[in-house]
């Protein structure tokens, strides 16, 4: 093994390497959403994974490897759920004030979803394990996780599932939601928080703050009702 | 950054203590929002909070978390590499459920919304 050899192995064996790659990969992807002015198809996180993906498979990197050091960003996962209060305490009086639909929208929306993951499995006559492990796949990824363990389905697998949703939900969001022609801010927002969790809710925020904040206040309520709703679920279809 | 990282794990941590003593299937990260919801209302009421709890730098801290937010599913994400075969072996079962639940899942959310918002439109400012 000559030197170069040496030290790739040393660094790709490390945290360090992975975390920068990530950090660096991510800002270089953002840079070139906000270039292509935030297209929802230049969404930055489908475009970080699938280059992190695949200089980790190139490289013939394990992703406990990779994980080792992206761990310290995703870690963070839980601390920005707990941030949506801010925004959530600066538009309270605009929240408070829309409480009937949002908590109308959040029963419907929360059991149509995971509903349509039933059915849709069904349809597609999925293993067991998938559909156990996709029930929980609008809540946001450290709480889905959670509730995916507590069912006796895959947490990895539904992190997977959860952050895949994340990115089919911010992209399709926009044009979809003018198709069914629905303008108004809070209701666009609190959709495609609902649905795609803090991916979502990221989009929204580049959208506009009123929408950024709705779509804060339906992941963080979807992540309540979802921990509730989905072991019913899981036990109705018998996982 | 460090006293705003502070209260936003220790809001955290209260909500891990609060799940794990009342078994109740609620989040930790979500009680923490509503923790730190909590905090901010008695901050902006209070005036004999210590300084540092009064401070800009809890709410510079909860921006940077809330704007940065997208990056911190890159790394379960890429998570893909290690499911590639069960995934692979269901791929339009799994895409169904990733592209039609989610753009049903904005749909009906949204018509919801808008529907019960037209029932029970928004009281106006001068009523608060």
């Amino acid at each position: 093994m000559n030197a170069s050899e040496g030290l790739w192995a040393h660094l790709t064996g490390g945290a360090l390497f992975w975390l920068t790659l990530t950090l660096v990969v991510y800002t270089i992807v953002d840079r070139l959403s906000l270039l292509a002015r935030r297209n929802p198809l230049a969404n930055p996180v489908l475009h970080s994974v699938w280059v992190i993906g695949t200089i980790l498979v190139a490289s013939g990197t394990p992703y406990e490897t990779y994980f080792d050091g992206a761990y310290f960003i995703h870690f963070l996962l839980g601390p920005a759920t707990v941030a949506l209060a801010l925004p959530l305490y600066e538009n309270r009086r605009v929240v408070l004030r829309s409480l009937v639909p949002i908590v109308a929208a959040l029963a419907v929306g929360s059991a149509a979803t995971i509903g349509s993951v039933i059915v849709c499995a069904a349809i597609f006559d999925l293993p067991a394990m998938i559909t156990i492990s996709s029930l929980p796949k609008s809540a946001t990824s450290g709480v889905a996780m959670g509730i995916s363990e507590s069912v006796g389905g895959d947490a990895s697998l539904t992190a997977i599932i959860v952050v895949a949703t994340g990115i089919a939900g911010a992209v399709m969001a926009t044009p979809l939601l003018n198709v069914l022609h629905i303008t108004d801010r809070r209701a666009r927002g609190f959709a495609v928080g609902l649905a795609a969790h803090g991916v979502g809710t990221a989009r929204a925020f580049q959208v506009h703050p009123l929408t950024g904040t709705f779509a804060g206040v339906g992941m963080s309520l979807n992540g309540l009702l979802t921990a509730v709703l989905v072991p019913l679920a899981a036990s109705l279809i018998g996982g | 950054m460090v006293v705003g990282l502070a209260v936003v794990l220790l809001c955290q941590l209260l909500g891990e203590i609060f799940a794990y003593t009342t078994h109740l299937p609620v989040p930790a990260p979500v009680v923490g929002l509503v923790l730190l919801f909590g905090f901010f209302l008695v901050r902006d009421r209070w005036e004999w909070l210590p300084f540092s709890l009064r401070s800009e730098e809890i709410d510079k801290t909860c921006e940077t978390l809330v704007q940065q937010m997208a990056l911190l599913f890159v790394p379960a994400g890429v998570g893909i590499v290690q499911r590639l075969g069960i995934l692979e072996a269901n791929v339009v079962g799994v895409l169904a459920i990733i592209v039609v639940t989610t753009g049903f899942s904005i749909a009906v959310t949204a018509y919801t919304f808008r529907l019960v918002s037209r029932w029970f439109p928004a009281p106006t400012e001068s009523q608060e």
